[in-house]
């Protein structure tokens, strides 16, 4: 009698574990589909974006993603050179006046050696540091 | 033995007696008893064999489950591990508290040459304001004062690099009250910070941001110190109102 129970439980328990192991196995196989999934490329959507927001002169919004981006990479990833290069001399060039009124010579050299770089990284997108410039008044 | 019939002499497991076929009572009765102890041994031994038979089929279940359940464990293991985001906050968060001693340099520099908004990307960047309790303790205060320069100097870039093409979406009024909001966050942070802090470095810093602070406003909103002063007295409805009448004046 104490046998015939310990079956039933076991044999319960089995088709617990059984059902339990299939959808463990299923939820697995989606995981590798998952991992292996094809994703958009992100620098190519973004490309499209900043173009947009060039086109109208949104500098505020080229700054906002650099901003976002920064929170995650200091350093651009591959594709994301150009957003990072117009918000960096945004960025820069927003303080030129601010360390000129403070007369801080030695913060205000230093960004401007920033800004230089930037600028002769800017390549066809030039025009971006010329409107920035005329922006804050440089 | 003796015969009780004929006194002749019988063996105790003769059944009869051989000289006058007279049964023996003491034979028979251990015949039965030897058949009926025959039969109880058999039923037992059937018994046991049948027992050991269960025992064995549910030591087989048993395995079974076993095997399955080990299945379970290993194949949640490698879902989760498919699931995982490779660049977890966790990985940055393991970078932050092994490079320590570089990153707390790095900030210090980065303080020191008054670059605030670098050093707020950087803290963003390797998570380290939710270590502020742990090892990067003494940024604790500093922390928050640098990350409230960080928004406003963020809300400012938003009103000053606005779009003004007409057709183009025009966020202007939300970038206002976004700033108004900030600034306010400074102050209140500002002043709790600096009766926290006790490094006079990092209050010399905290300073230093509250006047950059005012410098951006006096030259993007053309506001002099006292304007400065009776602005940052306003609500955040009368700030926005007084930001949009200094863009408009602009125009």
């Amino acid at each position: 009698m104490r046998n015939k129970y310990t079956v039933l439980i076991i044999n319960s328990l089995l088709v617990i574990a059984g059902i339990a192991f299939l959808i463990c196995l299923i939820d697995m196989i989606y995981s590798f589909r998952y991992r292996f999934r094809e994703t958009s490329d992100p620098s190519e959507e973004h490309a499209d974006v900043f173009e947009y927001q060039l086109e109208y002169k949104a500098y505020n919004e080229i700054l906002d993603s650099y901003h976002v981006l920064r929170m995650q990479d200091l350093d651009p990833k591959p594709g994301f050179e150009n957003i990072y290069r117009a918000g960096a001399y945004a960025d820069a060039a927003f303080m030129v006046p601010v360390y000129e009124a403070e007369h801080s010579d030695v913060r205000s050299e230093k960004n401007e050696q920033k800004l230089a770089v930037i600028r002769n990284e800017l390549g066809d997108h030039i025009q971006i540091a010329d409107d920035i410039d005329k922006i804050v008044g440089r | 033995m003796i015969c009780d019939n004929c006194r002749h002499e019988i063996g105790p497991e003769d059944l009869k007696c051989p000289n006058c076929g007279a049964d023996n009572p003491f034979a028979l009765q251990h015949a039965k008893n030897m058949e009926e102890y025959e039969a109880a041994y058999k039923e037992t031994e059937e018994k046991a064999r049948q027992f050991a038979g269960n025992t064995a089929s549910i030591g087989k279940r048993a395995a079974i489950l076993a095997i399955l359940l080990i299945g379970i464990v290993v194949m949640l293991i490698v879902s989760r591990m498919n699931y995982a985001d490779p660049d977890s906050d966790k990985a940055v968060i393991k970078d932050a508290v092994k490079n320590v001693d570089l990153y707390s340099d790095m900030m210090e520099e980065y303080l020191e040459n008054g670059e605030y908004m670098e050093c707020a990307s950087f803290i963003f960047a390797h998570e380290i304001k939710s270590l502020h309790g742990n090892e990067y303790a003494r940024f604790g205060n500093i922390d928050f004062v640098i990350m409230d320069y960080y928004e406003c100097i963020r809300g400012m870039e938003d009103i000053v690099f606005r779009s003004n093409e007409a057709d183009y979406f025009s966020s202007l009024d939300t970038d206002i009250n976004n700033y108004c909001m900030y600034l306010e966050d400074f102050y209140s942070t500002y002043a709790n910070m600096k009766l926290l802090e006790s490094n006079a470095q990092y209050l010399s810093y905290m300073d230093d941001m509250e006047t950059e602070l005012r410098t951006a406003m006096r030259v993007y909103f053309s506001m002099d110190e006292e304007e400065i002063d009776s602005f940052l007295k306003m609500t955040r409805a009368g700030k926005a109102v007084k930001i949009e009448e200094v863009l408009d004046n602009e125009e």
